[in-house]
């Protein structure tokens, strides 16, 4: 086992293969759509596949010209023992794959409504207070992803793999084949009730706090989604000045062609790289 | 051995205090019975802090016959600023906060700089196991040579570092790949010689935390939790690790932990198996040195505590409760 001898630190953007992933995030995000529910999706999904051991830090996600591209950036620990990283994994594999269904039923579920239920309550009366709660409100939507990213999404993910790799006479293939169809359908389950309902809840949230500042006359309608998440909560409690900001985004976007967009931007490292482990797979999953 | 040293030990359920008679530990008294203790302080007038999460802190000046609740935050770390202010203790709470009691305990004030820190580094402060889903912090660790200087190990957070007695911070956490600090600590010898634990790796900083190397040769556990420096003739490093994460641990073999020792400054370990074996069901969930021999060490392990006079080369247990153990302190 090697020592290593520099300090680490996380890969910087320039060394990184950026790619357009399938996923349910919008191709070309504004800035609120990009400083809110991607980070949150991204941020969710790297928690919960750092927790099952997938080798990678962090799922990062990137503009490009105004294009949505995410990269994997490799993990130092995972680098440094990759045989001890894929064994966790493997681990991770047998032990949170066999019954993907109870825990979802038990726990996971009723957690990704009660973050839906968060986002629906009425926003408080004070500005600060609906400041503070869109403040929360990124957090709640990254612990929505998260606890179906490490539960059902990850953890399908492993399954379906091990599926895969499994010789067609091999002992007990039945049994891993039923769950993989039984995890599909709770794959399904979860999606429409994180992807769909809580993104419905989300976007609710959000055309609530625009009406706010629209009534406080901050922003004009629609502005808010060319703010980012901080300035949002700053207009609410700084206001002037936020209207031309908006506008003037608004402008630049539309300027912008849309001409040539290359798929993959940086070194493509291959599938078989240790931080891109399974990210294609898990990032279509979401997208499914 | 052949002192009269009293230990106070915190448990899910309540305080246990243990006095050593000769070369027997004897159970003195327990209490606070149903709140489980997080950390435990001891002031040299005798007075006990036992912090208790969701609740408070908790001052006993009898022994532990009687308590007082002193502060009510949700507290998650306590320390002393022994040796040179012995009336301050430090209390620290989920979400992050770090509050200061300069006379013992009778009153208490927040250090509310570290709640201004740059949004960008509070935004790291995400515990994603809880209902709040904040950061809360794990160790405070005070400079024995200078109570201006405090360490915090944020779990889920990092660690950041006050110069000035928390009037300014600075975070120190680059280079440390998975924010799930548990134990921050530093040399007895060299000033900027910092050590720190996360969930996933033991890390060493030479320049005041500024350069975080991860230094775990030898051990062959991927969870790290509590650690001793003990001085001496050389110094020497206690690491408690286990295999997994505490959700994995109810399967066969439970956490599959074990004590490492280093006497190199964290460049090697071994394995310390004498009386524990090769791996420990129960999870070492503390880990103490002596306050005056340095030879001696104390380890929390499932409901038991455990002690080793020789620098960790054998252990024998000298307690065992119903109720599992979370920390220990021992006086003089």
């Amino acid at each position: 086992m090697a020592i290593t001898e520099r300090p680490w630190a996380p890969a910087a953007d320039e060394t990184l293969f950026w790619f357009r992933a399938a996923s349910p995030l919008p191709a070309r995000p504004r800035p609120l759509d990009f400083t809110l529910e991607v980070y949150a999706l991204t941020g969710g999904l790297t928690r919960g596949l750092v927790s099952l051991n997938y080798p990678l830090y962090q799922i990062r996600p990137k503009l490009i010209d105004g294009e949505l591209y995410v990269a994997s950036v490799p993990s130092g620990i995972a680098e440094r023992e990759p045989e001890t990283k894929l064994g966790l994994l493997r681990d991770a594999s047998l032990r949170f794959t066999r019954n993907i269904r109870g825990p979802w039923e038990k726990a996971i579920k009723p957690e990704v409504q009660g973050y839906s239920a968060w986002m629906a309550e009425d926003l408080p009366d004070s500005p600060a207070e609906v400041a503070e709660r869109f403040r929360q409100a990124r957090r709640v939507r990254e612990m929505q992803w998260f606890v179906a990213d490490r539960a059902v999404v990850g953890s399908f993910a492993l399954l379906k793999s091990r599926l895969d790799d499994m010789p067609a006479s091999a002992e007990g293939r039945d049994k891993v084949a039923a769950a993989v169809e039984d995890g599909a359908a709770v794959l399904k389950e979860a999606m429409q009730l994180i992807r769909e309902e809580g993104g419905a809840r989300l976007e609710d949230f959000v055309r609530r706090t625009s009406r706010r500042l629209v009534d406080m006359q901050v922003l004009a309608p629609g502005d808010i989604h060319w703010l980012e998440w901080r300035e949002v909560r700053r207009a609410l409690t700084e206001p002037g000045g936020w209207k031309a900001i908006a506008a003037d985004r608004k402008t630049q976007a539309e300027k912008r062609t849309t001409a040539s967009v290359p798929d993959e931007v940086g070194p493509n490292p291959g599938p078989t790289a240790l931080h891109m482990h399974l990210v294609h797979e898990v990032l279509a999953l979401l997208a499914a | 051995m052949g002192m009269h040293r009293k230990m106070c030990v915190g448990t899910g359920d309540g305080v246990v205090l243990l006095k050593e008679n000769d070369t027997k530990w004897e159970l003195a008294g327990s209490s606070l019975p149903g709140k489980p203790i997080e950390d435990i302080v001891v002031l040299p007038n005798g007075s006990i802090f036992c912090g208790v999460p969701h609740d408070g802190v908790y001052s006993s000046s009898d022994g532990g016959a009687h308590w007082d609740r002193v502060i009510e935050i949700d507290v998650r770390a306590m320390a002393a600023a022994l040796p040179l202010q012995p009336t301050t203790i430090y209390a620290a709470t989920e979400p992050v906060g770090l509050y200061r009691s300069s006379d013992g305990g009778d009153s208490w004030q927040e250090i509310e700089a570290l709640r201004q820190m740059p949004e960008e580094i509070q935004e790291q402060w995400f515990f994603p196991g809880d209902e709040c889903h904040e950061g809360h912090v794990k160790t405070i660790n005070v400079n024995p040579k200078d109570p201006m200087d405090i360490l915090l190990g944020i779990e889920h957070g990092g660690v950041v570092r006050t110069r000035d007695g928390g009037l300014t911070w600075e975070d120190l956490s680059e280079g440390i790949e998975y924010l799930d600090v548990h134990v921050v600590n530093r040399d007895p010898v060299q000033d900027e010689l910092f050590y720190v634990t996360t969930a996933r790796g033991f890390y060493r900083s030479e320049n005041g935390g500024h350069d975080w190397i991860m230094r775990q040769d030898g051990v062959t556990r991927d969870f790290f939790h509590d650690f001793v420096v003990q001085p001496g003739a050389a110094t020497s490093l206690f690491l408690a690790t286990a295999n997994g994460s505490p959700p994995s641990w109810i399967r066969d073999g439970g956490s599959k932990s074990a004590i490492y020792r280093s006497e190199d400054g964290a460049r090697s370990w071994q394995q310390m198996t004498g009386g524990l074996g090769n791996s420990l069901e129960p999870m070492v969930w503390g880990l103490v040195g002596d306050p005056e021999d340095d030879s001696r060490l104390y380890a929390a392990i499932g409901t038991g505590v455990w002690a080793s006079d020789d620098r960790g080369d054998s252990w024998d247990q000298i307690y065992d409760g119903s109720s599992a153990l979370r920390t220990l302190s021992v006086i003089a």
